[in-house]
């Protein structure tokens, strides 16, 4: 078979029913020149990308060069009808996603730079839109232009060849990406997200029928302040989360990039490292950013509870409002993922009984001037030792636990708490004060501790009230 | 469906507040408009299988109910008959041979609807409302296969009340689809398992998402040899991955694509992302459809990777979606489908009644309007 000379050109109208032969082999290089071929009549900034974008291309490369060139012969198309199919030929690599090409972007495809769906919708839409325009439309509003610098693709491209620190650096970049993107398209908030295996930490995944399914028992049971109590929660949740990924502090990074690199594995059995991360850093964020006085009982219990696994069904199936208890019957006993992972230190955290817990955990949070930290830096402190491992989290666990201790201590917990810990020697429990950096002195003699700056050590005896 | 009905009930003008702009927007395709819609959001379709003479639709509702309407040559619908749960169904199916529906609610409750007798009687019993229900018909057994929000997947006979099987899940199932021997399950947290059902069902593989945000409607495509080979897999966030069981090349086969998206027409205004909400192949022509919260419905050749086109925006969003056995039909349902997040809307609730559209006849594999 010949091969076809449009094609090598990157614009055969017949694409994979050419009579011609269209060769494929070579893969990526083959599909970063057609890539190249079309950016290139695309625009400039988008000529830029497509240098660094070839690698990248490699993974959508079929679609780029082929397919893209495919053209949809239809006699509908005359009358200007739907069909586009000049705007295929054009960019049909940009309008679908690139392959798996083991590149984060690629895959997840939410960040991956190219924003060509959305044009891609458009035009259909509009009947009329001619080829130009809808192209000139497309290549102009690229929101993402961020995205668009070579470098970006140059890590999806060249994957696990990049040194690590500039990997985390994309990494956070694609997230705090998503999270603008996420925030201003309007889309459904109560969802998981991940631009790897797992999903980060402190989102609920809660479909729209399950939220639907809460109104419907609410409306039956007359309890609708309950069900927007819930639901205004979740999305003030979503609210700080994505807040605080987006504008990563360096807490929030420290804590992103020690989730990136050691993602959590699936719930349960380990113990208390990666759980207990997963376990509160939806907390952390809402600590945060705002107060305390606010929030509910509903919101305290859901929060001593939010596991993102099944966040939403069981903390609410612990509190006593009959709010989201019944979307998910099966985790109103205590979630496993949770029992398991307390058991190492039952008496400490008495989650082992959840309903002994909730009261504690609601009065905690409801005044939020119980809230000193000069108790918490005790338990807190005690925490870091037994559970020493965890320190790679950083700041964030710490501080969590902080909070979450100091809402037991203050309903009257140290002593149970103090039993937990009392086999253990005390230099375990304490530091002497020579032992800390002058920033962790402070942070300690301070009434509050400042978000990412909390010692990762226990506190000296002698501070502690 | 008619909210506001034709403009005789409202105002003598004719084109009063609600008549015109109404029936312009819910049904801008002019399709055909099924008879008797149920009175709340439509939550899935199915048409009859090959083997029953005719096209009969089934939809099952957030109002509890079943219905089931026949689909004439000439595009008419008549409503046949009706069966009740005690709470939303969420998913429904027919068996092979046409003769039963399978009906899942959120009554935790699953029943198996016989057309000929019109009796409806209980099959199976979740911890959780039953979010997916399919039917398998293998050489050596046949049933029914339900996946829960209650993180379980099981398996029927129709006849006894205990499952045949019960595998558990990670997660809550959010969506699953089945072509014999194959079947795949979407769950929260971006799950999604393969399961192999020759001889019996068991779990085959658990994939990571090739999406980055939460799972909500899976279909599995067929090769050239009819046999199922990979799914299509849709999310909130605008995007369908189609993703190969075993792909020679997965870097190059497995890839995303983006759909159901405003049309922002300017770089201030950030784009809209809807979420895909069910996705259909057509049975001759390996096309899909996908069907969005954005209220539009648009047709794919994933082998080419192309759209081939996308419908009018309804004015609400498009809920269910599917083909007719022979692919000459394409019915889709809009609804209210809970997609705005709460902070979008003023008041919690119903919510526009629903609708559902049959739209045809299909030509070829590009689908025409007529």
């Amino acid at each position: 078979m010949t091969v076809c000379s449009f094609f090598l050109q990157g614009r055969c109208r017949y694409g994979e029913k050419c009579w011609n032969e269209h060769p494929r082999g070579g893969g990526g290089g083959g599909g970063g020149g057609y890539n190249n071929n079309s950016y290139s009549r695309s625009s400039g900034q988008q000529q830029s990308r497509s240098g660094g974008g070839g690698g990248g291309g490699g993974g959508g490369g079929r679609g780029g060069g082929g397919f893209g060139n495919r053209v949809w012969v239809n006699p509908n198309q005359q009358k200007g009808g739907y069909i586009q199919p000049s705007s295929f030929s054009t960019h049909g690599s940009d309008d679908w996603g690139q392959g798996r090409g083991g590149n984060d972007w690629g895959k997840g495809g939410g960040s991956g730079g190219n924003d060509w769906g959305r044009g891609g919708g458009s035009d259909w839409g509009q009947g009329g839109g001619r080829r130009d325009n809808v192209k000139s439309s497309e290549f102009s509003f690229n929101r993402f232009s961020a995205l668009s610098n070579p470098s970006h693709f140059d890590r999806g491209g060249r994957g696990g060849a990049t040194g690590t620190d500039e990997d985390d650096d994309k990494k956070l970049e694609i997230v705090q990406t998503d999270m603008e993107i996420w925030e201003s398209s309007r889309q459904w908030c109560f969802s998981c997200y991940s631009n790897s295996k797992t999903p980060l930490t402190g989102f609920t995944d809660l479909s729209p029928e399950e939220l639907r399914l809460e109104y419907y028992s609410a409306r039956a049971s007359g309890d609708l302040q309950g069900y927007i109590n819930g639901v205004n929660q979740l999305l003030n949740q979503w609210r700080n989360r994505v807040q605080e990924l987006k504008v990563m502090n360096p807490a929030t990074r420290a804590a992103l990039i020690a989730e990136l690199n050691n993602p959590a594995p699936q719930a349960t059995s380990s113990g208390f490292g990666p759980v207990t991360r997963t376990e509160f850093g939806l907390p952390t964020s809402d600590f945060g950013s705002k107060g305390f006085g606010t929030q509910t009982p509903v919101q305290a219990s859901s929060f001593s509870f939010a596991a993102p696994s099944a966040g939403f069904g069981s903390s609410a199936a612990q509190s006593s409002s009959t709010v989201f208890s019944t979307t998910i019957a099966a985790s109103t006993p205590p979630p496993s993922g949770f029992g398991s992972s307390a058991a190492p230190s039952p008496s400490t955290f008495s989650f082992a009984a959840p309903a002994a817990n909730k009261p504690a955990a609601t009065s905690a949070f409801g005044s939020a001037s119980g809230f000193s930290f000069t108790s918490t830096a005790n338990t807190g402190g005690a925490f870091e030792t037994s559970f020493g491992a965890e320190a790679s989290t950083a700041a964030r666990s710490g501080h969590t636990f902080g909070h979450t201790s100091g809402g037991f201590g203050a309903s009257g917990a140290p002593p149970a708490a103090g039993a937990g810990f009392s086999g253990e020697s005390l230099d375990g429990l304490f530091s002497p004060e020579s032992k800390l950096t002058p920033e962790e002195l402070n942070q300690f003699k301070a009434k509050r501790f400042t978000l990412g700056q909390i010692p990762l050590k226990p506190p000296p005896a002698d501070m502690l009230v | 469906m008619s909210l506001f009905g034709t403009s005789a009930g409202f105002g003598t003008g004719g084109t009063g507040v609600f008549g015109s702009t109404t029936t312009d927007s819910h049904n801008p395709m002019k399709d055909v408009e099924v008879t008797s819609p149920p009175d709340d959001s439509i939550s899935c379709l199915a048409f009859s299988p090959p083997t029953m003479p005719g096209n009969f639709l089934i939809g099952g509702s957030w109002a509890n109910d079943v219905r089931c309407w026949e689909v004439q040559d000439n595009g008419q619908t008549v409503p046949k008959a009706q069966q009740m749960h005690t709470g939303p169904v969420l998913d429904a199916c027919w068996s092979d041979d046409g003769s039963k529906v399978f009906t899942a609610s959120c009554d935790k409750t699953a029943k198996m609807w016989d057309l000929n007798s019109n009796q409806a009687m209980q099959i199976a019993q979740h911890d959780g409302p039953i979010k997916a229900i399919h039917w398998i018909k293998a050489p050596n057994y046949s049933c029914v296969m339900t996946g829960s929000w209650d993180k379980t997947l099981k398996f029927w006979d129709t006849r006894s009340p205990n499952p045949m099987m019960s595998l558990p899940m990670p997660e809550r199932c959010y969506c699953a689809d089945v072509v014999y021997p194959m079947a795949v399950v979407a769950t929260a947290e971006r799950g999604l398992i393969v399961y192999q059902l020759e001889n019996q069902p068991s779990e085959f593989r658990r994939i990571d998402s090739p999406l980055k945000h939460q799972h909500r409607c899976v279909a599995i495509f067929k090769d050239k040899q009819n046999k199922p080979t990979g799914f299509a897999l849709g999310s909130i966030e605008g995007r369908v991955a189609i993703h190969y069981i075993n792909p020679p090349n997965p870097a190059k086969d497995n890839f995303t694509f983006k759909c159901h998206r405003s049309n922002g027409t300017n770089t201030t205004t950030p784009q809209d992302i809807y979420a895909v909400n069910a996705i259909s192949f057509h049975p001759v022509h390996g096309t899909l459809a996908t069907v969005g919260s954005d209220g539009r419905f648009s047709f794919w050749d994933k082998d080419a990777r192309t759209k081939l086109k996308t419908s009018e925006q309804l004015d609400q969003p498009i809920t269910a979606c599917c083909f007719n056995h022979n692919g000459n039909i394409f019915a889709y349902a809009s609804s209210y489908d809970w997609s705005k997040t709460p902070s979008f809307r003023q008041t919690p609730g119903p919510i526009h009644g629903s609708g559902c559209n049959v739209h045809g006849p299909i030509k070829g594999a590009y689908p025409t309007w007529h």
